[in-house]
C-alpha cells in the first residue's frame, strides 16, 4: 500500500495487504503525537484497518517556526 | 474503532478520556476557545483587537475563533502579518493567508522586514550566523516581537492576539526551565504585557489550552486551506528538540502535555509575584533610537540593527 507522508512529501509503498493505523506508524517509526491519519479523504483514529487499495496520508501537526 | 462519546458517529479524535466525531470535535474546540476567551478577558467590548497570524494552520484557527467572538460581540478587529522574506516558506503562508481574508472578509495589514529593517532575513541570516553566531531564529524573534508590538500599537490596538498553542507554551516554559531562566516563565500566560505602559499591547492567546494537533485537525475539518510548511530555519533551533522530546514523553504518557500545563498555571502568579512584585509597577526606560519602551538606553532590536550593520528606515517609529 502506498502512504504519503506529508512532513517530507514523500510516498512510501508498504508491503502489507492489510495493517492497523497504530501498526503503521510504529513500522515507520513516526510518533503518533504528531501525526493526524487520513484515509480515503476521511479522518480516521490510530484503531482504524488499512488494506491495500486504500489512499492513506499521514498529515503533520507540526508547522512553524 | 471508536465511536464518538457523545453519539454513534465514528471518532475522528481521542483525548483526555473522550472521544469525538467531527461536528462534536468542532464544538469542544469552538467551545472551549470560548471560555479561554471569557475565564481570562482576553477581549473585552471595547477592545480594538489585532490578530497577529501567518496564515499556519494555528494563525488561520485564532483568527477565525477571533473573529467568531468578536463578530458575536460586536468588537472591531483585523489581521496583521509579518513577511519576514524567508523564501518558499512565508510567501506560500502570506498566499493562504489572503485568500482566507478575502473568504472571512477580514482586514490585513502586511508589514516587511525589509520595510522597516532594511532586508529580509535571508539576506540578514547569514551574516548574523558567521559573524556574530546568532542563530536565525533568535534574530527573527526579536524583530518580529518589535514590529507585531509597533504596528499593532500604530494601527490603535488594544489586544493582540497570537495563536500560541498549548504545544508552543509548554515549550517555551520547559526551555526557559533547562536553560535556567526561570523569571522568563514570569512573562508566560494565557495573557501578557499587562502593564500602564502605552508603548506595550497586551498580548493574549486564546489558543492556549487547545493542543497542536486540535488546532492542526480544526483546522483540517474546516477546510482552511493550510499547506504544509515547516520554516526552513527550525531544524537549527532549541525548541525543535524541545518539540520533538516532548512529543516522546506525550505518546508514552498521554496528556503529559497537558499536565506541564496545569502544573505551569498553578505556580504563575507565584512565579509574577515573585519577579515584578504583585502591586509594584515596572519602570521603563525609552529607547534613545526609536523611542520603544525598553530596559536599558537602547532596545533590543535597535541593538540587533546595530550589530548587523542593516540600513534603518527613515519611517516615523514612536
Amino acid at each position: 500500500m502506498k502512504v504519503y507522508i506529508e512532513k517530507d512529501g514523500s510516498s512510501v509503498d508498504v508491503k502489507k495487504k492489510k495493517i492497523s493505523g497504530k501498526d503503521l506508524l510504529q513500522f515507520l517509526k513516526v510518533n503518533p503525537s504528531s501525526v493526524i491519519l487520513v484515509k480515503n479523504d476521511e479522518v480516521v483514529l490510530d484503531d482504524e484497518l488499512f488494506s491495500e487499495d486504500d489512499d492513506i496520508k499521514i498529515l503533520s501537526v507540526v508547522s512553524g517556526g | 474503532m471508536m465511536d464518538c462519546s457523545r453519539c454513534d458517529k465514528k471518532a475522528v479524535y481521542a483525548g483526555q478520556g473522550q472521544n469525538y466525531c467531527k461536528s462534536h470535535f468542532l464544538e469542544y474546540f469552538e467551545s472551549k476557545v470560548t471560555k479561554t476567551i471569557s475565564k481570562y478577558e482576553l477581549i473585552k467590548t471595547g477592545d480594538k483587537v489585532c490578530v497577529a497570524t501567518s496564515g499556519g494552520k494555528d494563525s488561520l484557527a485564532v483568527l477565525y475563533m477571533t473573529s467568531l467572538y468578536c463578530k458575536k460581540f460586536d468588537i472591531e478587529f483585523f489581521a496583521l502579518a509579518i513577511d519576514e522574506g524567508i523564501a518558499d516558506y512565508r510567501d506560500h503562508t502570506l498566499n493562504d493567508l489572503k485568500t482566507f481574508c478575502k473568504k472571512y472578509e477580514v482586514k490585513l495589514h502586511i508589514v516587511s522586514f525589509k520595510e522597516e529593517f532594511g532586508d529580509t532575513l535571508d539576506n540578514i541570516k547569514d551574516k548574523a550566523i558567521k559573524d556574530f553566531n546568532k542563530k536565525p531564529c533568535t534574530v527573527c524573534g526579536i524583530f518580529r516581537r518589535t514590529l507585531l508590538n509597533r504596528s499593532a500599537r500604530k494601527l490603535g490596538a488594544t489586544k493582540l492576539v497570537t495563536g500560541h498553542n498549548l504545544d508552543d507554551e509548554a515549550q517555551s516554559f520547559l526551555m526557559n526551565t533547562l536553560l535556567g531562566n526561570m523569571s522568563h516563565n514570569a512573562s508566560l500566560g494565557p495573557i501578557t504585557g499587562l502593564n500602564d505602559n502605552d508603548k506595550f499591547v497586551a498580548r493574549v492567546k486564546p489558543l492556549y489550552f487547545m493542543l497542536e494537533k486540535e488546532t492542526r485537525l480544526f483546522a483540517l475539518l474546516k477546510c482552511f486551506k493550510v499547506e504544509f510548511s515547516e520554516c526552513p530555519n527550525i531544524s537549527m533551533s532549541f525548541r525543535a528538540i524541545i518539540r520533538d522530546e516532548i512529543n516522546t514523553i506525550e505518546n508514552k504518557l498521554p496528556g503529559a502535555k497537558n499536565g506541564v500545563i496545569n502544573s505551569f498555571m498553578e505556580v504563575l502568579p507565584l512565579l509574577k509575584e515573585h519577579y515584578r512584585g504583585k502591586k509594584q509597577k515596572r519602570t521603563f526606560n525609552y529607547c534613545k533610537e526609536c523611542g520603544d519602551a525598553c530596559a536599558g538606553d537602547v532596545c533590543n532590536s535597535c541593538k540587533l540593527e546595530e550589530e548587523l550593520g542593516i540600513k534603518k528606515n527613515n519611517m516615523e517609529r514612536i
